[in-house]
């Protein structure tokens, strides 16, 4: 996170701006916690799963050759939340109305991501928070 | 009869003649549910049919739809909680407090 800051004027200004919290910056940390639900990953991978700004959920998986970091695989998967199901589409082709234990994980999986991302992530920031205004 | 008994003020309050859809209540809630079905057919396909018809009993797969909606909102919530208590700016001398 401190990476992520464009601190500037350190030395010299009164106020030193950092990059402003925004929506996308919480997503984006969110969608690596997200990607933890569903176990670990080999060296080379990296899953992101997250809820978008709307009502759509990504899954997304990258795999990258270490050795020669050359990209091995990508897909995204794309859940739709629609009054009347989940529709589904794997990198924006083939939409399907998911239903039985494949709709059942998916919904475990967004429960599950709401308490990880308010107890890893949310609940820290606001630890740190507190912890910084009493220091 | 009820129905009867509910026309008699009506008669005596108005000369004209009771109106068809109040003589032939039956008939007239039966086109009435059939045009609802008519739309409810054409809102479905876009996904609002619970908006003119909250009784249909949702199917597995749209109460499954509901409840992560649920999860929307209470996510939607914990986002703006935060972005309205982080803070954008830092002092000077907040240095080495929010690393």
């Amino acid at each position: 996170m401190a990476g992520f800051r464009s601190l500037f004027s350190k030395a010299a200004g009164l106020v030193v701006p950092v990059a402003p919290t925004t929506l996308a910056n919480l997503i984006d940390e969110e969608s690596k916690i997200g990607g933890q639900l569903f176990g670990d990953v080999s060296r080379g991978v990296e899953r992101r799963f997250f809820l978008d700004e709307g009502n759509s959920w990504f899954f997304s998986e990258t795999a990258t050759d270490p050795a020669t970091g050359r990209r091995l695989y990508s897909f995204t998967i794309r859940y739709e939340i629609l009054p009347q199901g989940v529709l589904k589409s794997v990198d924006g082709k083939g939409h399907v109305f998911i239903t039985g234990i494949e709709l059942e994980h998916l919904e475990q999986a967004v429960h599950l991501y709401e308490q990880k991302i308010e107890r890893e992530l949310y609940e820290q920031k606001r630890l740190k928070r507190s912890q910084a205004a009493r220091a | 009869m009820a129905q009867e008994e509910l026309q008699r003020p009506l008669q005596q309050q108005h000369a004209y003649e009771i109106p068809a859809w109040n003589r032939q209540p039956e008939a007239v809630l039966s086109s009435v549910d059939l045009a609802r079905a008519s739309i409810d057919a054409v809102l479905e396909s876009n996904g609002h049919a619970r908006i003119l018809n909250p009784e249909r009993p949702l199917t597995p797969e749209a109460q499954a739809s509901a409840r992560i909606n649920d999860a929307h909102q209470r996510i939607s919530a914990i986002r703006l909680r935060e972005l309205n208590q982080a803070p954008q700016v830092l002092r000077k001398s907040d240095f080495g407090k929010a690393a």
